[in-house]
């Protein structure tokens, strides 16, 4: 190729280079780094560099290696198959490991821990009829159907997944939330010493049943949308007074822009489920005292319309 | 960047969140000319930083990063191709190098559409090869380990994309006097 053609051609590729991310592009890579714990150094060589086990002088020397270590791993399964036995599993570990990250303060914008109207609510999507609501979540596109038969309007955040049964800028009876979550509180008084990972929706479950400072309801098996999904029902007294927690509340779990909390006099219904490996907590909150079987039913409906486009 | 790859790979979401500001607009860039398609690209590179962060422990050399995670990107964008083939099998696909052309507006083409036709009709393999080499400026040697090949292999096929986009031009040029008949008919 002679040098005016590359010429040419390089300066047509920097002239029509696009180099502006899309949209919450970084925004959602951060999101969903924020939820996806890194591999093990071993097992992140096996995967992504393959050739720093080389260099080997030829292919035919990996492959020697490869069936070196296959035979090997035969062998070892014959020996435990011809009576052997099992290698006792190590106990597990006794505690969670608790991460040292700094943690959102209640002061600090987005990190307010509240759950009270997000200061975007008035730029909220309002739903007066049948509607589908729709929001991403670190990545996934996940969605509700507000139904036909609901009790009242609802509003939904664009930037978040945060329903609630009232119009823009109004607080409401009723909110459904959704996120991804990988840190969980040990301590939902004392949060700000106390989060621990939470890599799968497992974890999620154990963690938040091992939480101090709310009641926990067992753990049932259910659905919501068309995942196999958890249920815990969380739940303060009227009466606990949490002056004494940090800030003044009780978290639950963090996410990279928001802590989630529980207020005195709530209950919370928690569906824990994994999509595509990583955790999807989806909560839908109230007021005991609002909670007739039609806002049950109204919510149930809801849950059950909750769709992620893969 | 050598000290936010040491602090990212030891699990530091902030650090990893810096070298992505960073990168992003760059690799974003590449995925769109390698891909030709916008949302095939923002999934390339979102699952080229996932997969970087996951897989960061592993990374023995910082100073190797960029390195990298060009090699992931071409990586996830080659998986990107493999999803749009399967879109494609169920709904034919209207690229601008397959939309039937005006005559009349084709002679006025300059050597921009030219190369902007030729690179869409090239193979993936032979645009991603393109993209690198005189995109990103990477020496041949560099582009063969982005995109996992021999460098032999990234020669020919740096060669035959060369060839095929001048292959581009030189029929461009001899389409006018064809095309102006086209138009007094």
């Amino acid at each position: 190729m002679n040098g005016r053609f590359a010429a040419q051609l390089r300066q047509h590729l920097l002239d029509t280079a696009d180099e502006r991310p899309a949209h919450d592009q970084l925004a959602t890579v951060r999101d969903r780094v924020f939820v996806t714990p890194q591999r093990r150094p071993f097992a992140a060589r096996l995967t992504s560099n393959p050739g720093r086990f080389g260099p080997f002088s030829s292919a035919a020397a990996r492959y020697a290696l490869i069936a070196l270590a296959l035979t090997g791993a035969l062998a070892v399964a014959l020996l435990i198959g011809a009576g052997a036995g099992p290698t006792p599993l190590p106990p597990p570990s006794p505690a969670p490991t608790t991460t040292p990250a700094p943690e959102p303060t209640a002061s600090t914008g987005p990190a307010e821990p509240t759950l009270g109207p997000s200061a975007g609510l008035a730029s909220c999507m309002q739903f007066d009829h049948e509607a589908t609501y729709a929001a991403n979540i670190g990545g996934l596109p996940v969605s509700i159907t507000v139904p036909a038969t609901a009790s009242s309007s609802w509003a939904g955040l664009p930037d978040e997944f945060e329903l609630r049964n009232a119009p823009c800028g109004d607080r409401g009876s009723l909110w459904i939330n959704a996120v991804l979550v990988a840190h969980v509180y040990a301590d939902s008084c004392h949060w700000k010493s106390s989060s621990v990972e939470a890599p799968i929706a497992a974890d999620v479950v154990s963690r938040l049943q091992a939480q101090k400072g709310h009641d926990t309801s067992a753990a049932t098996d259910t659905n919501v949308g068309y995942f196999r999904a958890t249920r815990l029902d969380l739940s303060v007294p009227p009466d606990f007074d949490p002056t004494a927690c940090d800030d003044g509340v009780l978290g639950l779990w963090k996410t990279p822009a928001r802590i989630r909390t529980i207020d005195p006099g709530t209950t919370i219904q928690v569906y824990v489920t994994d999509v595509d490996g990583v955790t999807l907590v989806v909560t839908a909150g109230y007021h005991p005292e609002d909670a007739t079987p039609d806002v049950l039913a109204e919510i149930d409906a809801m849950l059950g319309s909750l769709r992620v486009d893969m | 960047v050598h000290e936010l790859v040491v602090r990212a790979r030891a699990g530091d979401r902030d650090a990893f969140s810096e070298l992505a500001a960073r990168s992003i607009g760059r690799l974003t860039a590449v995925a769109r000319m390698i891909l030709r398609d916008e949302y095939a690209a923002q999934d390339a590179v979102q699952e080229t930083f996932i997969e970087a962060w996951r897989s960061l422990p592993g990374l023995r050399e910082p100073d190797r990063f960029e390195a990298w995670l060009r090699r992931l990107l071409v990586r996830s964008c080659f998986k990107g191709v493999r999803r749009l083939k399967r879109i494609e099998s169920v709904e034919i696909r209207l690229t601008p190098a397959d939309e039937p052309a005006f005559a009349g507006l084709e002679r006025d083409l300059d050597v921009h559409d030219q190369l902007e036709r030729g690179l869409a009709r090239l193979p993936v393999d032979q645009r991603t090869v393109v993209v690198l080499v005189y995109y990103l400026d990477l020496p041949l040697a560099d582009a063969a380990q982005a995109m996992g090949v021999p460098l032999g292999t990234t020669k020919s096929r740096l060669n035959r994309a060369t060839q095929a986009l001048r292959a581009v031009i030189d029929a461009d040029s001899r389409e006018p006097s064809r095309v102006g008949k086209g138009i007094e008919r």
